[in-house]
């Protein structure tokens, strides 16, 4: 074999990939001058004046704000530029503030973190998994009985949050993988449901297991964990935590997505019984993205359990599984940063809408968002699903896949 | 002794007979044609010896290992890669990440240290991509790395497959029908593409062809399938003049009659 001058322009040409890929969604956009004033005047301004006049700027329409711009900035570029601005808003905004909110926006991290974790398993590895609560309340539970005391439901170990987190995660890894051998050959819908029994059977578990779990009562006086000899007490203290926890996952999982690792995992998805005769042995990497997206969820039920100082089973149910999918769907699969704004979006905005009110056409409809709250967000999601089934920040792969039915389907139709 | 060696093996499929008592041995460095009519067990074959199927009777042994019933990833690892008929390329990633997963079992890079990343990672990762560089422009698609492999013209396609089965470093590779849907000058240069692979890359090739003048063009060797049985095996030239090839190919009585079938 020959050719190295040509494999030298090969990597030239690799390297160019990222901006090649840019400037392909740019076009297809055809506003690069508005991303660019988005991304470089818009949102940092912005960040300022959350950060500097929050008495002149309601702090939601801040949040809604800097939902809209994140998603116009992070569609338009990769850029680490765009990550670190929104970063410094996530971690300078919550300071401004009121309880209520603040405790929307941990709820917001945490369901991102869970969401980083799930995007591993569906978004990398294409397995539909609707019982990713089951980790979330391996993760809950763990810290919940280690830590609490005897009279709280736990069994007084006493043992430190800090060193719950990576018991927490291996634990919830090796269930991952206990519930991930019967399933390894089912695929799409025959996944789901078998995925969604799993969920509902730890959840009953914990209901039934008494003398484990302390069963629908559930464990309380959970202590708060503590950093450098001071105490988190408040949610508001946990979710820097939190937001930590949420950038390491989604820097290791976008690593891991960009290796070797990453793309047995895209050929799995792509064709599974191709990616094995080219080597890849795919019981053990479907098996690995369970572990891995189990792992995380795992360190958020540690972190949700470390908040609540109180859990009981119902905190464990479907709509957990669910409303993690939904939001990396709507986010835009296999992409961290959709995951973040799906989160953003299908965790906030219902609270957010809370207390919207509209001054339309001389009536005051001060009711608006208490009433309605629900109907916006559902239609909204809708909407979303219509115009971009794909997502709102689907990873390029994804978006071709999606592309691919597309021309498919209107093949047949015609 | 033979590189790969199929003794009597007969696949049904509820009661139908797709292979039939098939013993078939290839020698190192040759390339075998396997011709047949539609339906007669060719890919029925390829699929029996890369783990798709299973035989429901006999042995494949391949390098004085048995190999049948193993898994699909086991035998790639045990050193068997082949193409498909029907391409099956993973059709959203670039060519050179196709080339890249075939590379898959030569590379050492696992979850933690994909994390960490430590310098030996990126200099794997940075050799491996500077193969499948090379691979590619092997096969003629030198320039055409980071295309979509489903963006790429139908014949790319096919090279494409070869040059992501030669990344997993085969010592058999099964091509299945190399030039299908070719128009004449993009299967002249495949015969040329195989040509190489025999004298340049020292591969040992099992190949399907419908292709009269590539299967004469290439192969050392050629066995011939009917209605799942083997039929005739041997030179190019022998098995042209073979009475029961003809007449599996145009039907009996048509080396009398005179005329099409």
């Amino acid at each position: 074999m020959s050719g190295g001058g040509t494999a030298r322009n090969a990597m030239r040409d690799l390297r160019g990939l990222p901006e090649r890929v840019r400037s392909q969604m740019r076009a297809t956009r055809g506003g690069a001058a508005v991303v660019r004033f988005g991304h470089y005047v818009l949102l940092p301004v912005l960040a300022v004046a959350a950060g500097l006049a929050p008495e002149h700027l309601s702090i939601r329409w801040a949040f809604l704000a800097i939902v809209l711009i994140a998603y116009v900035m992070l569609r338009a570029s990769s850029s680490l530029f765009g990550v670190a601005v929104l970063a410094a808003t996530l971690v300078v905004l919550p300071h401004y503030m009121d309880t209520f909110e603040r405790g929307i926006m941990f709820n917001i991290a945490l369901y991102a973190l869970l969401g980083i974790g799930l995007n591993v398993v569906v978004g990398y590895a294409g397995l539909l998994d609707l019982g990713y609560v089951a980790f979330f309340a391996t993760g809950a539970y763990l810290y919940a009985l280690l830590a609490a005391p005897i009279r709280g439901g736990g069994f007084d170990v006493g043992t430190s949050f800090w060193l719950v987190l990576p018991m927490a995660m291996v634990l919830a890894a090796l269930v991952g993988v206990v519930l991930g051998i019967p399933v390894l050959r089912l695929r799409g819908d025959y996944l789901a449901i078998v995925t969604l029994g799993f969920g509902e059977i730890i959840r009953i578990m914990a209901n039934n297991e008494t003398g484990l779990t302390n069963g629908p009562v559930g464990v309380f006086q959970i202590p708060k964990p503590h950093f450098f000899g001071q105490e988190l007490a408040t949610p508001f203290e946990l979710y820097f935590v939190v937001i930590a926890g949420c950038f390491v996952a989604a820097f290791a999982t976008e690593r891991v997505r960009d290796s070797r690792v990453g793309r047995a995992w895209e050929a799995i998805r792509e064709d599974e019984d191709v990616a094995a005769s080219m080597g890849v042995n795919t019981t053990f990497y479907k098996l690995l993205a369970f572990a891995m997206g189990a792992a995380i969820g795992g360190a958020g039920g540690v972190f949700f359990s470390a908040k609540q100082s109180a859990i009981d089973p119902t905190s464990f149910n479907l709509d957990v599984s669910i409303n993690v999918l939904a939001l990396v769907i709507i986010g835009g699969m296999g992409n961290v940063r959709g995951v973040l704004l799906g989160a953003m979006l299908l965790i906030g905005l219902p609270d957010v809408l809370r207390d919207f009110s509209i001054d339309f056409l001389f009536v005051h409809l001060s009711n608006l968002g208490a009433d309605y709250r629900l109907v916006i967000f559902g239609a909204a999601l809708v909407a979303v699903m219509v115009l971009r089934p794909q997502g709102l920040l689907a990873s390029r792969r994804r978006a071709l896949e999606f592309q691919q039915t597309e021309i498919l389907e209107s093949e047949l139709a015609t | 002794m033979a590189l790969l060696s199929i003794r009597e093996v007969t696949r049904t499929f509820e009661g139908l007979v797709a292979l039939q008592n098939v013993s078939i041995e290839v020698e190192r460095l040759t390339v075998m044609g396997v011709i047949g009519p539609n339906g007669a067990g060719k890919t029925t074959l390829f699929n029996l010896l890369t783990g798709f199927y299973r035989p429901t009777s006999g042995e494949v042994w391949f390098e004085g290992k048995r190999i049948d019933g193993l898994s699909l990833s086991r035998i790639a690892e045990a050193g068997i890669s082949r193409t498909f008929q029907n391409i099956r390329l993973f059709a959203n990633m670039t060519a050179i990440e196709n080339v890249l997963v075939g590379s898959h079992l030569h590379l050492s890079t696992n979850v933690v240290t994909a994390i960490v990343r430590p310098p030996a990672v990126a200099r794997e990762e940075r050799r491996a991509t500077q193969a499948a560089a090379e691979l590619l422009a092997f096969a003629g698609l030198a320039g055409r790395e980071n295309e979509l492999a489903r963006n790429l013209a139908y014949g790319e396609q096919r090279r494409l497959e070869i040059a992501r089965a030669l990344a997993v470093r085969p010592r058999l590779l099964l091509l299945d029908e190399p030039t299908a849907g070719m128009n004449p000058g993009e299967s002249a240069g495949m015969t040329g593409l195989i040509r190489r692979l025999r004298d340049d890359l020292k591969m040992t090739i099992v190949l399907i062809e419908h292709q009269m003048r590539v299967v004469m063009g290439v192969c050392d060797v050629i066995t011939v399938l009917d209605h799942g049985e083997k039929i005739a095996e041997g030179k190019p030239e022998s098995v042209q003049q073979d009475r029961r090839v003809v007449e599996a190919y145009l039907g009996t009585g048509a080396v009398l009659d005179s005329g099409p079938p």
